[in-house]
């Protein structure tokens, strides 16, 4: 699997409060721990979704994180789409 | 021997418990009328035991370790996993069916399926949300099938299929008086995480309710760059597929379909006799 380390971070973020609690209080040390590389733990730590998906998050994963962190969902496809160039079909 | 008395399938989308306002009032009342006549099924077959066949979403299998179709044995399971479902992490402890599950596994072997047996796996959405509107009182017991419809490479569709008829020879074979249901849930089409979450394919679903209401083995030849092209939660029908499976050619009605919310949304039952 593409993106190994932070994916492997994400599922422990998506199950354990200490975790996401981690996350939230010191992401240096969480990114750390899991091996991240200086750019997945700034892309991370920005909440870079478009960049996440594009370098090998899981879609699953990466959308359970974002809920995890209660994050606008709208904006998380706004920028998936943004990353990807994605155009919405004329219906 | 035990006895299959009830079969259905249902979208297990989490929106229902963590985010209900998403959904207008007429697209609930379809929910509710479709889950009330689930559970009049349930109720009217004295189902004691229902088999749950979904996929699970990493919030307890591990993207290093996710068998490709896994047997819940243990006596009894937790959840949810998730943190952002609406019933509290862990709220809900079921009462699991080791017998059946035991007997699944050797089917499975009789049959050339390699079944991965799995212990005690955390509830995640794609158990709890259907079962928490088909039975509120967690009072049955519940066997989990976990199938691989998330990490790629996939069974295929007629695998699934297949699958079906497993479950379906392990009831028989199950020594016990039990009454069981099959519940397929996931699906229909649907996007989760990628660029073209929110897409709906109606024209994909539509042919599937088709071939599903016909239990038509057509079903079978469903290709992963179709359910690809329909959106990557599409790969979930493969939980419905499975249902089809097991009951032998028996016919299904769908209770409802409704495309305006992001999500394929549905519900069936077939006519078990």
């Amino acid at each position: 699997m593409r993106a190994q380390a932070l994916n492997a971070l994400l599922v422990d973020l998506m199950r354990r409060e200490e975790t996401l609690g981690e996350y939230e209080r010191d992401p240096d040390a969480l990114a750390a721990r899991h091996g991240l590389s200086d750019e997945e733990r700034e892309r991370l730590k920005a909440k870079d979704m478009g960049w996440l998906y594009v370098h090998g998050v899981h879609p699953y994963i990466l959308t359970q994180f974002a809920l995890s962190i209660r994050y606008d969902m709208k904006q998380l496809t706004t920028q998936l789409r943004e990353a990807t160039g994605y155009r919405e079909a004329a219906s | 021997m035990a006895h299959l008395v009830a079969a259905m399938a249902s979208v297990h989308l989490p929106s229902l418990l963590s985010a209900p306002g998403r959904f207008t009032p007429a697209l609930w009342q379809k929910f509710n009328d479709g889950f009330a006549s689930l559970r009049d099924t349930l109720a009217a077959a004295a189902v004691d035991t229902v088999v749950v066949i979904s996929d699970e979403h990493f919030n307890a299998l591990h993207p290093d370790c996710y068998p490709t179709f896994g047997v819940v044995t243990a006596a009894t399971c937790t959840g949810p996993k998730e943190n952002w479902l609406g019933p509290p992490r862990d709220s809900i402890t079921v009462r699991g069916a080791p017998e059946l599950g035991e007997e699944v596994l050797r089917e499975g072997a009789r049959r050339g399926f390699d079944l991965t047996r799995l212990g005690s796996v955390g509830l995640d959405h794609g158990f709890v949300t259907p079962l928490y509107f088909l039975t509120p009182s967690w009072d049955l017991s519940y066997l989990w099938l976990i199938q691989n419809c998330v990490l790629p490479p996939l069974p295929s569709v007629r695998r699934s299929y297949d699958l079906g008829r497993v479950v379906a020879e392990a009831i028989r074979a199950w020594d016990s008086p039990s009454r069981v249901a099959l519940l397929g849930t996931g699906g229909l089409s649907h996007a989760v995480g990628m660029p073209d979450a929110g897409r709906v394919d109606r024209a994909f679903d539509g042919r599937l309710l088709d071939l599903l209401s016909a239990n038509n083995p057509a079903m079978c030849e469903i290709s992963d760059a179709e359910m690809d092209a329909a959106g990557n939660g599409t790969h979930e029908i493969r939980n419905w597929v499975t249902v089809a499976g097991a009951v032998a050619g028996a016919k299904g009605e769908v209770l409802f379909y409704d495309g305006e919310a992001g999500i394929g949304c549905a519900m069936m039952r077939f006519h078990v006799a």
